[in-house]
């Protein structure tokens, strides 16, 4: 029997890997099943080598275009060049506080307009593989953030966190396939579900054949999912799908925010009650 | 040790994939680092040892990329079976071996991850934007495949398919 079992050694592995990753698959269907534990971790242990790594990458694409691109411009001679250069670099440093001030002012204005506290986030990991529309925030559970908390910005809806650990969170986007928002059409009030479709965009289906959409039309979310306030900006419309033998049409939407250039996301805090009275 | 260090370098190329390829022009040509990995197992390693390194990979990069587990996971584990299948039965060996089962293991990624999809309950719309996503996934990770290879062999030494088991099994 061992020596069977010896001979057969590579086939059992075999066996016992593919059953292996097709049980923790299927296994996975069931939320409560899934290892978070594992997921956590990674997120804990990645989470700041993430974090370093992108603050590194922007700071020497920062570098680059803010300054190398300048270097070159005149040909000076020693003096004067390493003058107009520290001029220079002072100049975009102060331009770049103002933008910055810009910015941290509007954002801080739309904290306020928020009857939920607002949490801000740095963005510093997306989906390794592409076939996931995720992103990883430097906020955790010891910031309070729990799986089903909107995610948010000035320009509109982000997604929801999908799973946090003590210091990270992992965020789906909203342009996921397996992400969806109650939304309706600013216009004619008319109501829809809001569903990812790819890499860019997000499809509203379920909307009746009776209404008209044009294009440009802001789409918003109706808060009837419980994640997401009533009123924020989704995406405007930028193609419909009318046919005739289907009940509903499919509206495509083009999200308002744009999430490869994503730096900085707000989490709205819900209290831990109001999660489970929302839940299915 | 080895296989510990192998290990790492594959999150390393997961972190750093996840950071580096954010966003512009570079997003939509995001390599599958865990695949160059497993095809250099698939390659150079021990059939038992190699199996379980792109078991391991497969769940990194499920964890990594907020897929179901088990994802990544079954594709890796099957596509590092499948290049030891292929080299057991062809006289390919080296790099046209890897070469040939890279582009194989492209090439089947979507239509696995489709037939997978409704079983896991995971929505997994094939259309134009998935054309364009496994294009540049393949460009890249072909444009890649040497440097990761040429670093794999050099940190991983003469542990290869000359090991004694692993040609027993690769036979």
């Amino acid at each position: 029997m061992l020596g069977l079992l010896q001979r057969r050694r590579t086939l059992l592995l075999s066996l016992l890997m593919l059953f292996l990753a097709f049980a923790m698959l299927f296994a996975g269907r069931d939320e409560s099943s899934r290892s978070i534990f594992l997921q956590r971790a990674l997120l804990e242990v990645v989470g700041p080598f993430q974090k370093g790594l992108t603050k590194g990458a922007r700071f020497v694409t920062g570098i680059f275009e803010h300054y190398l691109n300048l270097v070159h411009v005149k040909e000076e001679n020693q003096v004067l060049r390493e003058i107009i250069e520290e001029l220079k670099r002072e100049r975009i440093q102060l331009l770049e506080q103002r933008v910055e001030n810009e910015r941290l002012r509007s954002l801080l204005g739309f904290r306020e307009g928020f009857e939920k506290p607002l949490l801000p986030a740095e963005v510093i990991g997306n989906d390794v593989s592409g076939w996931f529309q995720t992103l990883v925030i430097d906020r955790g559970q010891r910031d309070g953030i729990q799986e089903g908390m909107a995610v948010i910005t000035v320009r509109g809806v982000v997604g929801q966190i999908m799973e946090s650990s003590r210091n990270f969170a992992r965020v789906l986007l909203i342009t996921d396939p397996n992400s969806s928002v109650a939304a309706l059409v600013q216009n004619t009030r008319a109501p829809g579900i809001v569903e990812g479709s790819s890499q860019k965009r997000c499809i509203l289906k379920y909307l009746l054949q009776s209404e008209t959409v044009q294009q440009g039309d802001l789409i918003l979310s109706s808060g009837m999912d419980g994640i997401y306030p009533k009123g924020l900006p989704i995406g405007t419309v930028s193609g419909t799908d009318k046919r005739d033998v289907q009940l509903f049409q499919n509206v495509q939407v083009e999200p308002l925010v744009d999430f490869q250039k994503l730096e900085e996301v707000f989490v709205l805090y819900r209290h831990p009650s109001e999660t489970e009275e929302s839940a299915p | 040790m080895n296989y510990v260090v192998f290990f790492l370098m594959g999150m390393l190329g997961a972190i750093l994939q996840s950071t580096m390829f954010r966003g512009g022009v570079l997003h939509a040509f995001t390599p599958d680092t865990t695949l160059l990995f497993v095809i250099y197992a698939a390659t150079s390693l021990s059939f038992s040892r190699g199996l379980l390194l792109s078991f391991a990979l497969g769940l990194l990069a499920d964890l990594f990329s907020g897929a179901p587990e088990g994802w990544n996971t079954s594709y890796l584990t099957l596509i590092f079976m499948l290049g030891k299948g292929i080299q057991a039965r062809v006289f390919f060996r080296g790099p046209r071996a890897a070469v040939g089962i890279l582009l194989l293991a492209l090439a089947l990624k979507v239509p696995f991850f489709a037939i997978l999809a409704p079983m896991a309950r995971i929505s997994f719309p094939i259309q134009k934007q998935t054309l364009g996503v496994w294009l540049g996934e393949i460009t890249a990770t072909l444009l890649l495949m040497p440097v990761v290879l040429y670093v794999l062999s050099r940190t991983m030494g003469q542990e290869s398919a000359s090991h004694p088991k692993g040609k027993q099994h690769a036979s």
